[in-house]
């Protein structure tokens, strides 16, 4: 098993690759809830997951791939969990992104940014927060399940806040890691870019890293 | 205390319903009442997808699941779903939204599930309208921006034929000129005037002297380069700019080709017409450094041009200003 230092690598290639496979099994499950809300079929890839130090946040999206995503207006839509397992799940567009992605699903028009119509109504943000409420609970509950963890949800929030003015709220409390899911939807006529949170305790990541290489002993012997 | 919650719960501005472990209804309030026209008294005890036909899917069915084996909160919006439990009036359902919030509850050791329906129909359609409004205002605006466009064309271009007018071609001479000044360069204004377009307009009308005017347009333009500008200052008159032309045989060579160009035949209702053409010619920085002095100086030039005999191409010299009658003086 990987130390859990700050600052350096703490999945090996193996380990991430793994990790990758089990977070598609569960984004393949939010997408296939994703494309039943939608009408349409909507496809849900991981191209990068990271696995950091909550400290190293500020830093990390900063940088490439996540530097894409954080710039200007952000909107988020988070959910915290509590029990057995603590944390909390944010899922994070642009703004323009994230006002493209609700009106498809809302079978609207897509909006052109020169339009003005970038703004989000109290429908939209309704919507929003469905999409983060399906994402993040089927991202969450496998994680529980994976850990065989008792899990007490709560209800989505959804935030907008402008980076880097603002900076997205997690608990900085020494011992909490978090998992950079960058991920792609992609809908019939567009592709979307967004990041997926998951802020877990460092006996969370443990236990997390243990079940992986068990999955890779089972894979590789 | 029981009769006062239950007083309360009915007076809420939301539908309550509590679901135990087997998805039968043990709360229905007031709310849901109005609205569907059940009591509570009719649906306690039923399963709620028997009651709300709109709730037996395999989604809702899996969110019920979801919050009492996982315990999992589950929001619904009215923007993607429209609504959850349907009106006694059948006719409200294209307009009516609703929000559905699915909560799981610990009583005692068991456990049940909260939902909570919110009207949101006054709430959609006010975005509704705004959205109207905005696509409304996103078309006017539309418009006008292609009126304006509109408007400004035609204040810099003539009307039938569709080229530069007067006021655009001054301006791009005077940034032809400004270019040259700083590339240490030449151009050449040539102005040219149809000979007996008088006669065209007499004896064949109106209608074929336009026609002539616009097909002028496009053989001119095809004798220059895209880069050149042909302009109607009006009538049977048009100006060319050549930037970037030092050697006045460069522009000898263009005229030349132009008044061959024009002399060719001219076919409408299948008869064959006519028309030449008299061309002047100044040059830059030679005859003048200003746009109005330089097609002035073209045109002097044209006039002695027809003078001569009319198609042909004359350069401008200082002589033709002591001539007021062409080069017959």
């Amino acid at each position: 098993m990987p130390m859990l230092l700050r600052g350096i690598e703490m999945l090996s290639s193996l380990q991430r690759d793994a990790l990758k496979e089990f977070m598609n099994v569960s984004f393949g499950q939010a997408a296939s809830l994703l494309s039943e809300m939608a009408g349409q079929k909507i496809k849900l890839t991981i191209p990068e997951i990271e696995l950091s130090h909550i400290s190293l946040l500020g830093k990390k999206i900063e940088d490439e791939p996540f530097a894409n995503i954080f710039k200007g207006h952000i909107v988020s839509s988070s959910l915290a969990f509590g029990n057995e397992l603590k944390g909390k799940a944010q899922l994070v567009f642009p703004v323009k992104e994230g006002k493209i992605l609700v009106s498809l699903f809302m079978g609207d028009e897509i909006p052109l940014e020169d339009d003005g119509f970038m703004d989000f109504s109290d429908t939209d943000i309704d919507a929003m927060k469905e999409i983060g409420n399906i994402m993040l609970n089927t991202i969450v509950g496998s994680f529980a399940n994976l850990l065989d963890k008792q899990i007490i949800y709560s209800l989505p929030e959804v935030e907008f806040f402008h980076y880097p003015d603002h900076q997205p709220k997690f608990p900085h409390e020494t011992g909490h890691y978090i998992l950079l899911i960058r991920t792609t939807f992609s809908l019939v006529k567009t592709k979307i870019e967004g990041v997926v949170f998951v802020v877990l305790t460092m006996d969370s990541i443990s236990i997390l890293i243990k079940k992986i290489d068990e999955m890779l002993v089972e894979l590789y012997g | 205390m029981d009769n006062l919650f239950s007083l309360i719960l009915d007076q809420l501005e939301l539908g309550i319903i509590v679901l135990d472990k087997d998805y039968k209804i043990t709360v229905w309030n007031g709310w849901l009442e109005r609205l569907t026209g059940k009591t509570a008294k009719q649906v306690i005890g039923t399963k709620l997808t028997d009651v709300c036909s709109r709730l037996n899917s395999k989604l809702y069915n899996q969110i019920f699941q979801d919050a009492i084996l996982h315990g999992k909160h589950r929001f619904c919006s009215g923007a993607m779903n429209q609504f959850f439990i349907r009106p006694a009036d059948a006719s409200r359902c294209p307009q009516i939204k609703q929000n559905m919030l699915v909560q799981p509850m610990e009583i005692g050791e068991a456990r049940c599930i909260l939902i909570q329906i919110f009207d949101i129909t006054g709430q959609h359609q006010r975005v509704q309208q705004l959205k109207d409004l905005i696509n409304e205002l996103s078309i006017t605006h539309q418009k006008l921006k292609a009126s304006e466009e509109e408007i400004r064309h035609h204040a810099y271009h003539d009307f039938l034929t569709g080229l530069p007018n007067r006021l655009l071609l001054l301006d791009r001479v005077n940034l032809a000129i400004e270019h040259a000044q700083r590339n240490k360069n030449g151009l050449a204004v040539l102005f040219l005037d149809m000979d007996n377009f008088k006669l065209v307009n007499d004896t064949f009308g109106h209608a074929v002297g336009d026609q002539l005017l616009q097909d002028m347009a496009l053989r001119l333009r095809n004798c220059v380069r895209k880069s050149d500008t042909v302009a109607r200052l009006g009538g049977d008159e048009f100006v060319l700019l050549l930037p970037a032309i030092a050697n006045p045989d460069s522009a000898a060579v263009i005229a030349a080709n132009i008044i061959r160009t024009v002399v060719e035949p001219w076919v409408y209702k299948e008869q064959e017409l006519f028309v030449c053409a008299s061309v002047g010619i100044s040059m830059f920085p030679k005859d003048g450094e200003d746009a109005e002095g330089l097609i002035k100086k073209a045109d002097k030039a044209m006039f002695y041009a027809k003078g001569l005999g009319k198609n042909n191409y004359q350069f401008f010299n200082d002589a033709m200003y002591n001539c007021t009658n062409g080069g017959r003086v």
